[in-house]
């Protein structure tokens, strides 16, 4: 079943396309890597997703809903959750706060819901329990308490995937998820995506460690200058003689 | 995922039981402190003094909520300390209504004018505080001309005093007690508004706008809350000074008001409620008992802002912390 299309998607700056009229399709379940030389387009393809940009031309969808017109927030609401490549945290907010921040919507509702049931706190701490939880399944169990601004960039952004994780994104849109990290920390970011899927969630993620990409994703999406070059099996694009014209010049 | 046993929860907001019981305690013995001023002081020009202390901390204490918790630095407070004043008052003269009812009066004036102001909302940072100082300024020459509603230049006479559950408030220990309860509430209810899963989000914006975005926390939204849930309190403000003093007139909402109250912010303390009303209180000191100097109020206003910024950023506020800091440093020199 087909959870994200994409119809001939293009964004411009001025006369540059970042973008340009990409199409193809994500299937629920599926983990996609999305690959491309520097200034292919791969972050600004994710902004356009996640609405924190909106396209000049063409549509996205989204379980068979548009939602190019969407503002981030709403984005959120439809189940698209993201990281970013330079974590965007609250420095001065617990690590166990940030990730509750992700459950935002929820909190919305939690606050009214208990304020009429007149157990007003119930809500924040439930979900602190929650968050807890989600913090724990990515490894940051013993830095609840630690300030966001003062754990190391790995730690970083494991917290930025716990708060894209505990609003249960149907799609999840990872901008460079393992860069600067070892061997030892990549091999755990995989293993955390890989369990995604059978939670219902969908992955997309950008990356430039290639041995990474290649050992995690069902399928990968080559860009270059904006444009769509090659998309197959991970075996498929490294045999494509346009992606290693690409890669190699 | 394995679920943790009972994790113990803890965020940033929230502090650990203990020092959150110290902290209530100490809130109480102050506002007990505060409350036995009154007798004491009773028909002293001294708490006359205290009672527009108060008030104006009141109408800060909103402008704290905006800017501190919301980052929203409205230079044109002074409008719904001003709405708050002609909205209130004009139930009161009409339709003879009580204060606690003309309290909502004036609650609904400001937030029409928060809906008012809104779309400048689009405008972040320094343009944002440009067009709140525009919008300040248009408020007070519109204060100026509707002659039938705010009595224009002259201003408005013949204000009823304070009447709340069948008692009118006379004199200034009755105006003192009155003000402080109202000001005790409006703290109480922005400090429970910032511990709550709204001040989180407001601190997320603050610090990650990015990051709450991807959260999907309604940005635009969440501003305006932080605009309007800070009108409240000058709205409330202004009644009470426009029934305290029985007179109002438009001088009291120009844009000098507006300059003073984020100026008793900013010496307060950008990040602490209770420094809104210290804030006000070297703000009125200076104003009220060094009256010589009063024509170079702003500034005086100013160089009190500049030396602040140097050596105590945080405001009035972070006193012990700096003080402590200083003395921690001036130990390990000595060792």
């Amino acid at each position: 079943m087909t959870l994200l299309e994409l119809d001939e998607v293009s964004r411009s700056f001025g006369r540059v396309y970042a973008v340009d009229g990409v199409t193809t399709s994500i299937d629920a379940g599926e983990i996609r890597g999305l690959i491309g030389p520097n200034g292919a387009g791969k972050t600004t393809l994710v902004n356009l997703l996640s609405g924190f940009l909106s396209p000049s031309h063409g549509r996205i969808s989204l379980g068979g809903l548009r939602v190019d017109g969407e503002p981030a927030h709403a984005r959120v609401r439809h189940g698209i959750g993201r990281t970013f490549q330079t974590p965007q945290l609250c420095p001065a907010m617990s690590t166990l706060d940030n990730i509750v921040i992700g459950a935002h919507q929820r909190l919305v509702t939690a606050r009214f819901r208990n304020l009429a049931s007149g157990g007003r706190r119930a809500g924040l701490s439930q979900l602190r329990g929650e968050a807890a939880e989600v913090a724990h399944g990515v490894g940051l169990g013993d830095l609840l308490d630690v300030p966001a601004g003062a754990l190391s960039y790995g730690h970083m952004r494991l917290a930025e995937i716990a708060r894209a994780l505990i609003a249960k994104p149907r799609l999840l849109l990872l901008d460079e998820p393992v860069a600067g990290m070892n061997e030892n920390e990549s091999a755990g970011v995989a293993d955390i995506v890989r369990a995604l899927p059978a939670q219902g969630t969908t992955v997309l993620v950008i990356e430039h460690d290639m041995p990474f990409v290649m050992g995690l994703c069902d399928r990968i999406t080559v860009l270059d200058h904006g444009t769509l070059i090659a998309e197959g099996t991970p075996d498929q694009v490294q045999r494509d003689e346009r992606v290693e014209e690409v890669y190699l010049g | 995922m394995s679920a943790p046993e009972a994790p113990f929860v803890r965020g940033g907001i929230s502090r650990p039981l203990t020092r959150r019981v110290v902290r209530y305690a100490a809130t109480a013995v102050v506002l007990a402190g505060l409350y036995a001023l009154a007798p004491v002081y009773n028909g002293t020009f001294f708490l006359s003094f205290l009672v527009d202390v108060v008030i104006l901390g009141v109408a800060a204490l909103g402008l704290q909520h905006q800017v501190g918790d919301g980052g929203v630095l409205n230079l044109g407070q002074a409008a719904f300390f001003g709405l708050g004043a002609y909205g209130g008052v004009w139930v009161l003269q009409h339709w003879h209504w009580t204060t606690i009812p003309a309290f909502g009066a004036a609650i609904v004036v400001a937030l029409g004018g928060a809906i008012v102001m809104a779309p400048l909302l689009r405008l972040r940072g320094v343009y944002f505080a440009m067009a709140s100082f525009a919008f300040g300024a248009m408020m007070f020459e519109a204060f100026g001309q509707a002659v039938s509603l705010t009595g224009g230049e002259n201003g408005l006479f013949l204000i009823p005093p304070p009447r709340v559950f069948g008692h009118t408030l006379l004199g200034n220990e009755d105006s003192y007690l009155f003000v402080l309860t109202v000001a005790a509430l409006c703290y109480g209810g922005l400090a429970l508004a910032a511990r709550s899963g709204y001040g989180l989000s407001l601190h997320a914006v603050r610090q990650s706008e990015n990051g709450a975005r991807a959260s999907g926390v309604n940005v635009a939204r969440l501003r305006f809350f932080a605009l309007a849930l800070g009108v409240i309190p000058p709205a409330l403000a202004g009644l009470m000074y426009a029934q305290v003093h029985q007179i109002v007139q438009a001088t009291v909402f120009d844009q000098n008001q507006s300059v003073a109250l984020i100026t008793m912010v900013i010496v307060g303390g950008v990040a602490s409620r209770w420094g809104a009303f210290a804030g006000a209180l070297v703000a009125q000191y200076i104003a009220v008992y060094l009256q010589s100097i009063a024509g170079y109020r702003f500034l005086l206003y100013g160089v009190l802002i500049a030396v602040l910024m140097i050596v105590l950023p945080g405001g009035i506020a972070s006193l012990w912390k700096t003080l402590a800091g200083v003395r921690g440093a001036w130990r390990r020199t000595r060792l």
